[in-house]
């Protein structure tokens, strides 16, 4: 708890205000319900001993009445706006973490880690935000009072509830710490087993295929049966410190009652003080049983609150510039013994030397895995050199901001994702030339009318690749960085491209490919193998 | 962009998101209205009967627990109010030790309640999940509707654990509230009878009216949170997956919007949610002061009039005060009794279609796999759908090889589906050996046709029960040898755990080309005649999906027939002959390029 007591208000603007408004609310319920408790008790003492009729009694009725009216407005009112700030304040960090994702190193976060942050553990922090940390304020703010007024008015009832009071807490920790290695154990293989029949069911195609679909059913009964036989023992030990908590709070309530009644015997206590004292007793060990009950989303928030913060804590995956950023003209780019390597990892990219002249082709060759697209990364700058030096019209290109940099760039990726919806749309940006040109150019031009799946869907892998080069070749960037632009492609429609590649007036191309008739006529050719730059020759023709 | 992590390696046992995020499984999302197979709910409570009684042992201790804080509180009512009288203590014993006695039965029958009902729920699961299993196994995967399978399948793995929830949650708290809501109005009714009239007028607003009302308020919003929360998780996937993309092209803003929209949406319904919640809660808080106020009206009048004796206010009071415990729990249990009642529709709506393919009365004996035929076959997926697949013949032999090549969405997969006989076609015929499919047991085609998947799904087992799962009786020899075909053997020679190694939840710990050559090599081991590959390459990257193809093919000449269902064409001179499914929108028919 402690961590995300010190991360929340750090990364998530607003906490504060929450627990203000969840404490004010808090605060307003102890007095509410110490004022309804003594109302009630005078209505039926004055009733029992005095035989007060209801006409006499009816300021005090309609004043509890009140007090009713009040201790609801004042819940809704915390639901309400404890609900509607953790919602903002989730929506707002969501929307951080997102940014931040996308200035990552591609690939470093899986989609599926981001929707299990961002999505899922945003839902998480909500509910912790919304419920738990009020319940938190709750269980800290209302037993005290209620200790408070108690102690003020009999003494020895005080004591009994201080001394049951911390019991629910530190026995609940103590068979926790008693219990925990065993039920980790357990645990963990309950999760295993808990996988089988998701395991079962997600490969049912498959088993179907190999006849063994039917005979699952008894594999999936047997499995069940053994996760309920470990489930059960987890549980009897589990719910032990349930017992334990529910066992001190109504201990407690017997306890005070039977010492009130033997007060009042022996006439040290007023009824009406007595009465008022029982009735307090379940709401002094409501609070901390709410939280119990709230325990797992108290968990389940933490859990995502460190995930998300994993996230945000992210470098992105280029250094932004330190100073003020530069404008940047566009000239020869020179790449001096560019080395990259991820995490520490072995270089993917080693000593690369090269120098990339305006209007110029320039062809990459090698096998996959030789670093052809980690060269064209380096050159979107979608990963920093780990040492070396580029340089464009002679000024070192880190001091440049990675965004303005882009917009000399255009590219076309080893996986391109076009954005679902129509082709036309898909391919074309505020900023682009004629995007029905460039599609032409590449003989996508039939291919504008067609409708853009989610991933793809509905294209040939070959299809989506024709529209991403006409995406890049819309888009009016005096680079163009080309990654497999003939992967894919049948044998007329590479050629198709690789003709339409050789004109292209005023642009500069970097082409990484496996395939050597890209390389025809270019003004540079560059073989890599494994990372290392193997031969920079020029024009071969 | 990055590479990944070298593939020809084993990856690091650490827990991949992917993992995270199964393991938090969302239920399926609300279906469309329609006319439901019979009626979920009552089937489910059949499915019930067996653990009827441990059901109601859970329910009897839960209202033992809760009776004995009802009666706590009253019985310690009535000993403060007579000890306030000054009796001989002696009097007082009896009552002291009742209140001792009840304090402790409230915690031993949680206890018990908690332990009987969890062990009842867990046996029912089994029942439930062999039920809805048997139903789905006929019906994947072709008689499942749309193409993503996978989510339906984990959809339905998430219902059908959601359904025991169904007794734990809204079933027991019901039973409790009824059983202990009577009791105490009866008790009550024994001192006082008008008293027991109020307190059940009290509670039953409050256990039928405001839980109604609550469910009935969130369910409306429920189908635009469930879209909302779809549209955020597609977006943010899209978000990651085109990042380079959106970032290279300077619309990632855009992108973000779309997430935001979803976002506001979201945060409108559960605006609208927090205040129905909040106004249950502080229903029930008004409804309980009132009850209390008019008890006590009506006890102070009795007092009053004699009716009633005064050492018995306090008591009525607070019985009244405690028997709201009991339906406090209700909302939350509608909230229950609709999301399980949601996965049962679900899944009665999933399992309602008859399974596409069925074995025949009498089938044939097991064919010999000599010539697989599809013979100007036409499929659709209704009455009213266009044709997916429109007259597609083909010839498969053992030895032969095919590329059956077409983009997304060309029936691909559903010709796939025909050979292994998933499903029949609409119109033509695919015979084997000369027969109908249709003639045979369904297990005798998949004897000599088996079918690799484009997502070979690997079990979270050893790589050696992965691949014998094919042939049960396969000898050690026979699976290095088919490891070898797939040539994949050397990789896992060299593996400290060899043929024992773990592949990890759904083989995250191998790469997808290791995962698409151990798929292979599982029907290598069938020694089946004739093996159709769905996309085997689909999620490889260009290199290592070369390779693969390569591989398969070079090896076929004197082995099984191969039909390669692909989007991209294979390298020349490796397949006798390209079946080209063209769709629809183009303006050729399906042609077919023969260069055998």
């Amino acid at each position: 708890m402690r961590a995300t007591d010190s991360w929340l208000p750090r990364h998530v603007p607003g906490v504060h205000r929450l627990l203000a408004v969840a404490g004010l609310s808090a605060a307003c319920a102890a007095v509410l319900t110490i004022v309804q408790v003594v109302l009630f008790a005078h209505v039926v003492v004055a009733g029992f001993l005095q035989h007060r009729g209801v006409r006499e009694l009816a300021p005090s009725l309609l004043c509890l009445a009140a007090v009713a009216v009040a201790r609801a407005a004042v819940g809704w009112a915390r639901d309400v706006g404890c609900r509607v700030m953790a919602n903002r304040m989730v929506r707002e960090l969501r929307g951080r973490v997102l940014r931040r994702l996308v200035r990552v190193r591609p690939g470093r976060v899986t989609a599926a880690e981001a929707v299990t942050a961002a999505v899922d553990g945003g839902e998480a922090l909500e509910i912790y935000l919304a419920r738990f940390l009020p319940q938190v304020m709750t269980a800290v703010l209302v037993p005290p009072a209620i200790l408070g007024w108690v102690a003020f008015h009999d003494v020895l009832s005080a004591l009994v509830m201080l001394v049951t009071l911390p019991l629910i807490p530190l026995f609940g920790a103590l068979i926790g710490r008693a219990t925990q290695a065993r039920t980790r154990a357990r645990l963990r293989a309950l999760t295993r087993m808990s996988g089988h029949f998701l395991d079962v069911v997600t490969g049912l195609p498959t088993l179907r295929a190999y006849r063994r679909g039917r005979a699952q059913a008894e594999t999936v009964a047997d499995n069940t049966e053994r996760y309920r036989r470990e489930t059960m023992g987890v549980l009897r030990v589990a719910f032990l410190s349930a017992f334990v908590l529910e066992l001190a709070a109504t201990l407690g309530t017997a306890l005070v009652a039977v010492g009130i009644g033997l007060r009042l015997v022996t006439g040290g206590l007023g009824l009406d003080a007595g009465l008022a004292i029982l009735v307090l007793a379940p709401e002094l060990y409501g609070p901390l049983r709410g939280l119990a009950a709230e325990y797992h989303a108290g968990a389940d928030g933490m859990a995502a609150a460190r995930r998300i913060g994993d996230l945000l804590a992210l470098p992105p995956a280029v250094p932004p510039p330190g100073g003020p950023p530069r404008p940047v003209r566009f000239g020869v780019v020179r790449l001096e013994d560019v080395t990259v390597r991820y995490d520490g990892g072995p270089p993917v990219l080693e000593d690369v030397s090269l120098e990339i002249r305006p209007g110029e082709r320039t062809v990459v060759l090698g096998e996959s895995g030789a670093g052809k697209s980690t060269l064209l990364a380096v050159l979107l700058r979608f990963v920093a050199p780990s040492s070396g030096l580029i340089t464009v019209d002679g000024a070192d290109l880190s001091a440049v901001d990675p965004d303005e940099w882009r917009r000399l760039v255009a590219w076309l990726p080893q996986r391109p994702r076009l954005r679902p919806g129509p082709a036309l749309q898909a391919i074309g940006s505020a900023d682009s030339r004629s995007p029905v040109a460039a599609a032409e150019l590449v003989g996508a031009g039939a291919l504008l009318h067609r409708t853009v799946g989610e991933n793809g869907a509905g294209l040939s892998a070959g299809e989506v690749r024709r529209l991403a080069l006409a995406r890049a070749l819309a888009r009016p960037a005096p680079l163009l960085l080309l990654d497999e632009p003939t992967a894919h492609l049948d044998a007329a429609a590479a050629r198709l491209a690789i003709d339409a590649l050789r004109t292209l007036p005023g642009r500069t191309v970097v082409v990484a490919t496996h395939d050597a008739r890209l390389a025809e006529g270019a003004d540079q050719v560059v073989e890599l193998a494994s990372g290392r730059a193997q031969r920079g020759a020029d024009a071969m023709t | 962009m990055t590479k990944p992590p070298p593939p020809e390696r084993l990856r690091p046992e650490r827990l991949r998101p992917e993992r995270a995020m199964r393991g938090r499984l969302r239920p399926g999302r609300p279906l469309p209205e329609r006319r439901l197979p019979g009626r979920p709910l009552a089937a489910l409570l059949a499915a019930a009967r067996p653990s009827a009684h441990r059901f109601a042992a859970a329910a009897l201790c839960g209202a033992l627990a809760l009776g004995a804080g009802v009666a706590l509180m009253g019985t310690s009512g009535y000993l403060i109010s007579r000890a306030a009288l000054r009796p001989e203590l002696v009097t007082l014993a009896m009552v002291i030790t009742a209140v001792r006695a009840l304090s402790l039965a409230r915690a031993v029958f949680r206890y018990a309640e908690r332990l009987v009902a969890h062990d009842a729920s867990l046996r029912l699961l089994a029942a439930l999940r062999v039920r809805w299993f048997r139903r789905l196994e006929p019906l994947v995967p072709a008689g499942l509707p749309g193409a993503r399978s996978g989510d339906l399948l984990t959809g339905f793995v998430a219902d059908v654990d959601a359904t025991q929830h169904l007794y734990l949650r809204g079933l027991v708290p019901p039973l409790i509230a009824l059983t202990v809501g009577a009791g105490s109005a009866a008790a009550l009714a024994g001192l006082l009878p008008i008293a027991g009239l109020w307190l059940a007028l009290g509670l039953l607003p409050a256990a039928l009216l405001i839980p109604a009302v609550t469910v009935a308020l969130t369910r409306a919003t429920a189908r635009r949170r469930a879209d909302a929360r779809g549209t955020l998780d597609a977006e943010t996937v899209e978000l990651v997956h085109a990042a380079p993309d959106l970032v290279a092209f300077d619309v990632v803003d855009g992108q973000l919007a779309r997430i935001a929209a979803a976002d506001t949406v979201l945060e409108r319904v559960a605006r609208r949610d927090a205040r129905v919640a909040a106004s249950g809660t502080a229903a029930t808080v008004l409804l309980t002061s009132a009850t209390i106020l008019a008890v006590l009206v009506a006890g102070l009048s009795a007092v009053q009039q004699g009716a009633l004796p005064g050492v018995l206010l306090a008591a009525l009071a607070l019985v009244t005060m405690a028997a709201f415990d009991a339906v406090r729990p209700l909302p939350d249990a509608a909230r229950d009794l609709l999301t399980a009642h949601g996965a049962a529709v679900r899944l009665a709506v999933l399992t309602a279609p008859t399974p596409p393919a069925a074995d025949p009365p009498s089938p044939l004996p097991a064919p010999r796999g000599d010539l697989l035929r599809v013979q100007d076959v036409h499929v659709r997926y209704g009455p009213d759908s266009p044709w997916v697949l429109a007259g597609v013949d083909l010839d498969l032999r053992p030895g032969r090889r095919i590329a059956l090549l077409g983009p997304s969405g060309s029936g691909k997969t559903t010709l796939a589906h025909l050979l292994v006989r998933f499903r029949d076609p609409d119109h033509g015929r695919v015979t084997l050996d000369g027969h109908d499919l249709r003639d045979y047991a369904q297990d005798d085609v998949r004897r000599v046709v088996v079918l690799v998947d484009q997502d070979a799904h690997l079990f979270t087992t050893t790589i050696r029960a992965n691949v014998q799962l094919a042939r049960p009786d396969a000898s050690e020899p026979d699976i290095v040898a088919a490891l070898r075909r797939a040539r994949v053997w050397d990789w896992i020679a060299s593996l400290p755990e060899g043929l024992d190694t773990e592949v990890g939840e759904h083989g995250v710990r191998v790469s997808g080309g290791q995962r698409q050559r151990i798929a292979l090599a599982r029907a290598f081991l069938t020694g089946a005649r004739i093996l159709v590959l769905d996309e085997p390459t689909a999620h490889l990257d260009p290199g290592t999906a070369h390779e693969l193809v390569t591989d398969i093919l070079n090896d076929a000449a004197s082995g099984p027939g191969i039909l390669l269902i692909t989007h991209t064409p294979p390298p020349p001179g490796t397949v006798d002959e390209i079946v080209n499914l063209t769709p629809d929108t183009a303006d050729a028919p399906p042609y077919r390029d023969r260069r055998g």
